[in-house]
């Protein structure tokens, strides 16, 4: 019984995450592309935005406008240049071209923009965020 | 005092009681609750600050109170000290890490050591942090004070951050951060919760008890106080009727003793008109002996003056006299018997008493030319009062004389018959004087009705009859008409109850 509990608390902590993140998301790239979104994800990705109606997933990284996701192993060079949602510190930290980054720290969303590459690929943050931008 | 006490009452005290003892056990509780909650809470957080202070005290020491800087140079010293971080993680600590502030002013925090173990979750040395609630971490590091509350975004509510500075000579060098769980202490305030909940079910409970008992016993008193109301008339009233009981009784008495007292006039108005009667009877019966006694004395004075008086013939004729004399005594004694009061019953049979009858009226019913028809057929004995008995008789033989003579009826009769009859003595006394009309034959045994002319009827005679034969000797008493005549019937029981009377 109470194995059963916990396991009913931590689902609903886990889908309440998800939707807190999706919120997140929802609020931030189609802010940034003014259109419905085309989005290249990682499978943890997928799984968060397949049950959104701002985002369209898309099987090809050269059809999409963002890549959001943590790694993508044999990414074509072409898409190489595109803009690139984090979502861990490692990745966020290692990619230099990721743009900002979103991600879970000590149970604490942490939410990362870097301003040069922000600038560098022409796109433009909501206000609200311009407090997280480095 | 006990006497007065009501159930009612009894229970009313009784919820008084318990609504006091609820609010009280309330009061007790809740200041418990408040101790426990507290106590609680101050031991969770004096150990947490205990712990705290032991870390920042370690890494003050090993660091030379230069913290940021020889841990950016030594990489062993902050896995050192990150082990003794991980030693205080438990499910109940489930993050302690230390952080600072870059000195430009930066918004941001900075990992210095992170006891976590997971690749995953461990943060970098330098990995840039930004809690949601900033503003009280800037304040625990700018104000240099321990500080701890619910984090912010946490959405299972039970994890808690604990800030406490790490001062170098005044100034803030570190912030070691705490993350633990209210789980346990949340544990201990539901339980305590459900307790007080089911305190203040309670107590509610108790005050509509209460409420409905108080209810009830107001209305019981009032109830009470009708009953006592009722009560108190229905006293008065008994009270009333047992006061006009008494009267009634004294009345009833009163009533009686007149009625005993009429009747005692009647039997001795009946008494004395059958004395007048009786009279005339033996001034009948002592016609014939005094005119023997009368001509006896002539005879014995003529015999004397002729000197014919011889002594044998004066012997003779004194005996004749004194025949008579002795008949005139038997008739005064028959008469004196007659009239006696008796007290006490006594045994005899009908023939005894009709004997007796006849020997006072006999010769008068026969000076009248009336035939007397003797049919007797009962020789039981039986107690009675024979001397009442026979002024029955008489004066039913007597009515029947009156109403043969008054009538002038051819070859008249009086039938006198007795037999038994199942348990019972029966004496009938029968006429053929044409009976009694139909109309008044009910009427008969009341007292005062008479048919006879005034002069010769009181009208007491048959209802005396009847509240003798009836009342005192527990027969019964009554007429009809048989043939041309009327026939008077009196029964007798002649059982041993009858007897034992």
């Amino acid at each position: 019984m109470k194995y059963l509990i916990i396991f009913f608390i931590s689902l609903s902590i886990l889908f309440a995450n998800d939707n807190y993140e999706l919120k997140l998301y929802e609020k931030i790239i189609p802010s940034i592309f003014k259109h419905k979104v085309y989005v290249y994800v990682d499978k943890k990705s997928e799984e968060l935005l397949k049950n959104s109606d701002k985002f369209l997933i898309v099987d090809n990284c050269n059809n999409a406008d963002i890549l959001i996701g943590k790694y993508f192993d044999n990414l074509e060079d072409s898409c190489k240049n595109k803009p690139y949602f984090s979502t861990s510190y490692k990745s966020y930290k290692n990619n230099k071209n990721s743009f900002g980054a979103f991600y879970w720290r000590k149970g604490r969303p942490q939410i990362k923009f870097r301003e040069e590459i922000i600038k560098k690929q022409n796109l433009t943050l909501p206000d609200s965020f311009s407090k997280y931008i480095r | 005092m006990f006497d007065k006490l009501r159930l009612t009452n009894i229970f009313n005290l009784l919820a008084i009681i318990l609504v006091i003892a609820f609010f009280g056990f309330y009061n007790i509780f809740e200041e418990t609750k408040k101790v426990i909650i507290d106590t609680n809470q101050k031991s969770h957080l004096d150990y947490i600050d205990n712990v705290t202070s032991n870390i920042g005290n370690a890494i003050k020491q090993t660091t030379d109170n230069n913290i940021y800087e020889n841990l950016k140079k030594d990489k062993a010293l902050r896995k050192n000290l990150e082990y003794l971080l991980y030693f205080f993680i438990t499910d109940r600590y489930r993050y302690i890490y230390v952080l600072n502030k870059e000195e430009n002013g930066s918004n941001e925090f900075q990992f210095l050591l992170d006891g976590t173990e997971d690749i995953d979750e461990k943060s970098e040395f330098e990995e840039r942090f930004t809690p949601l609630d900033i503003n009280k971490w800037n304040n625990a590091y700018k104000n240099q004070k321990s500080l701890y509350f619910k984090q912010e975004g946490n959405l299972d509510e039970i994890w808690m951050t604990y800030l406490k500075p790490v001062v170098v000579n005044g100034k803030t060098e570190a912030l070691i951060v705490v993350d633990f769980s209210l789980k346990e202490h949340n544990q201990i305030i539901v339980s305590l919760q459900k307790f007080e909940s089911f305190f203040e079910i309670a107590i509610t409970l108790t005050l509509i008890i209460l409420f409905f008992i108080l209810l009830v016993s107001f209305i019981d008193a009032k109830r009470a106080k009708v009953n006592e109301k009722l009560y108190e008339e229905l006293k008065m009233k008994t009270q009333e009727i047992s006061e006009f009981n008494l009267t009634l009784a004294q009345k009833v008495d009163d009533e009686v003793e007149k009625n005993r007292e009429k009747d005692k006039q009647m039997f001795q108005q009946n008494r004395l008109a059958q004395m007048g009667e009786m009279i005339g009877m033996i001034a009948h019966q002592w016609r014939q002996p005094l005119a023997a006694i009368s001509s006896t004395s002539s005879a014995i004075n003529l015999k004397a003056k002729l000197n014919k008086l011889d002594n044998v013939k004066v012997i003779e004729l004194t005996n004749k006299i004194n025949e008579y004399s002795k008949h005139l005594s038997e008739t005064i004694d028959d008469f004196r018997k007659f009239f006696k009061d008796e007290k006490e019953q006594s045994e005899t049979t009908y023939n005894e008493i009709l004997k007796n009858v006849l020997s006072i009226i006999e010769i008068s019913i026969r000076n009248n030319m009336i035939e007397i028809v003797e049919d007797y057929n009962c020789d039981d004995k039986f107690l009675t009062y024979p001397n009442e008995i026979m002024q029955v008789l008489l004066n039913l033989i007597k009515n029947a004389e009156d109403i043969l003579i008054e009538k002038k009826v051819e070859d008249p009769y009086i039938k006198i018959s007795t037999y038994v009859k199942e348990d019972n003595l029966i004496l009938e006394i029968e006429d053929n004087g044409g009976g009694v009309p139909e109309d008044i034959i009910d009427k008969v045994f009341i007292p005062y009705f008479s048919t006879k002319l005034k002069k010769d009827g009181t009208g007491l005679g048959l209802y005396m009859s009847k509240t003798i034969i009836e009342d005192h000797c527990l027969g019964s008493l009554s007429v009809c008409n048989r043939n041309d005549g009327a026939l008077f019937t009196i029964s007798l029981p002649k059982t041993e109850d009858s007897l034992s009377i």
